[in-house]
């Protein structure tokens, strides 16, 4: 019998790093067996071929369009106005989320699946690491039970939640580096950063899929 | 290795763009739009959408560059951002339900055929054309995982996935990728794939 291919993946991805060959037994099968040795080399020889396919040049002229853009929202978001509506949401928003008798939106969105504790939206202050950590396990499992996005969206809604999903990927982004050695103050400020940003994030879906759901 | 990680821009330029330097936003731009957009073609399919992807991370990277630590590579932190928003168009109703012509597909491979050399190219062009066939998610696991190095566990936040889900992905996509070159001819090699050896 050979290797599945799910087992020559592991392989090949183990002999990449330092000083770690895989499993010794699948090692000394695929050594001794030809076809086994082929098709791991073939896995590599994919990936070599896909990470040489020829680059494909964006199309030209792009710049203009995304400084103009950026420009836009610049001016845009400098006008009072726009600033007391998209405060005035926020607040309609949060009040959606939380006024209801205590009721709050993890409770009524995971209630079914009886997955998530039920539990205040907001932050504490003394909020200790675990406990942060814990939160945000909870709320990606809340993303994850919301029901899909609507297929009509308002623009204003989805540069909100892509804006806030973007945010996210940076605090992510920078929790999940090795080489980063941080504080644990500083730990501590991203975990809090990306359970608000995942709090903001259910209330606008959630809200996004009650109006959907009307 | 991913072509953001090999982009080099110098630190002065980041700093400046950092700063709101408009001139150092363009430079970034130019650094790194070719990746983005390459990214974006490859897990799309879609030169359309591959655009707007690239525009829609670019916008987001100068807005958010002031708030860039430094900590890694500045390609490696608009890689994730590109990723999102490619991920965030696969999953899309909109995506779901246009699928892209097949047309489109045949010119991209010509393309890549024309930008290359003799068997390669053809090889390339071949290869193009068998990724296009697969699943889009399969095909975006295949290409974060393989190409841009990505682990399961980053592929499984970004996917709101678990990590099996990725590695299933992962061995799927390369089983029909195997099966459809082994139907061209290219695997000469007849393999009994089991769970056991």
């Amino acid at each position: 019998m050979h290797a599945s291919i799910e087992q020559l993946l592991e392989l090949r991805d183990a002999q990449g790093q330092d000083g770690h060959t895989g499993d010794p037994e699948l090692r000394a099968h695929v050594d001794g067996c030809g076809a086994c040795r082929a098709e791991l080399s073939r896995l590599d020889n994919l990936r070599e071929a896909m990470r040489s396919l020829p680059e494909i040049e964006p199309p030209a002229g792009r710049w203009q369009a995304i400084a103009q853009a950026l420009s836009k929202s610049a001016s845009s978001s400098r006008q009072p106005l726009a600033w007391g509506i998209a405060a005035s949401l926020l607040v309609v928003v949060w009040l959606a989320g939380n006024l209801s008798g205590g009721d709050a939106i993890e409770n009524r969105v995971a209630a079914p699946t009886g997955d998530v504790a039920p539990a205040s939206v907001a932050v504490k202050r003394d909020n200790d690491l675990d406990a942060l950590i814990d939160r945000s396990r909870r709320l990606g499992m809340l993303l994850q039970s919301l029901p899909g996005r609507p297929e009509v969206v308002r623009a204003g809604t989805d540069n909100t939640i892509a804006s806030l999903e973007n945010s996210l990927a940076l605090v992510n982004y920078t929790l999940s580096q090795p080489d980063t050695a941080l504080a644990s103050g500083e730990a501590r400020e991203l975990w809090r950063s990306k359970v608000n940003l995942m709090d903001s994030l259910v209330k606008v879906r959630y809200t996004e899929a009650s109006f959907a759901s009307l | 290795m991913s072509t953001f990680l090999q982009a080099s821009i110098d630190p002065a330029i980041v700093s400046r763009a950092r700063r709101g330097d408009l001139k150092a936003h363009e430079l970034v731009y130019k650094a790194y739009a070719k990746p983005v957009y390459n990214l974006a073609i490859r897990i799309l399919r879609d030169p359309h959408q591959a655009e707007e992807v690239m525009q829609d991370t670019f916008i987001e990277v100068i807005r958010k560059i002031g708030s860039y630590r430094g900590d890694a590579p500045l390609g490696a932190w608009i890689r994730r951002i590109a990723a999102n928003k490619a991920l965030m168009v696969l999953r899309s109703a909109w995506h779901r339900l246009a699928t892209p012509l097949d047309a489109e597909h045949e010119s991209m491979a010509e393309d890549r055929g024309a930008a290359g050399e003799g068997m390669r190219a053809v090889e390339s062009a071949e290869l193009e054309r068998q990724l296009a066939q697969l699943a889009p998610v399969t095909r975006a696991v295949i290409w974060l995982y393989d190409v841009e190095g990505y682990t399961h566990q980053e592929i499984a936040t970004m996917m709101g996935k678990t990590a099996s889900f990725s590695k299933s992905q992962l061995s799927r996509g390369h089983q029909k990728l195997r099966r459809m070159m082994t139907a061209a001819g290219e695997v000469r090699t007849c393999m009994q794939v089991s769970n056991s050896y």
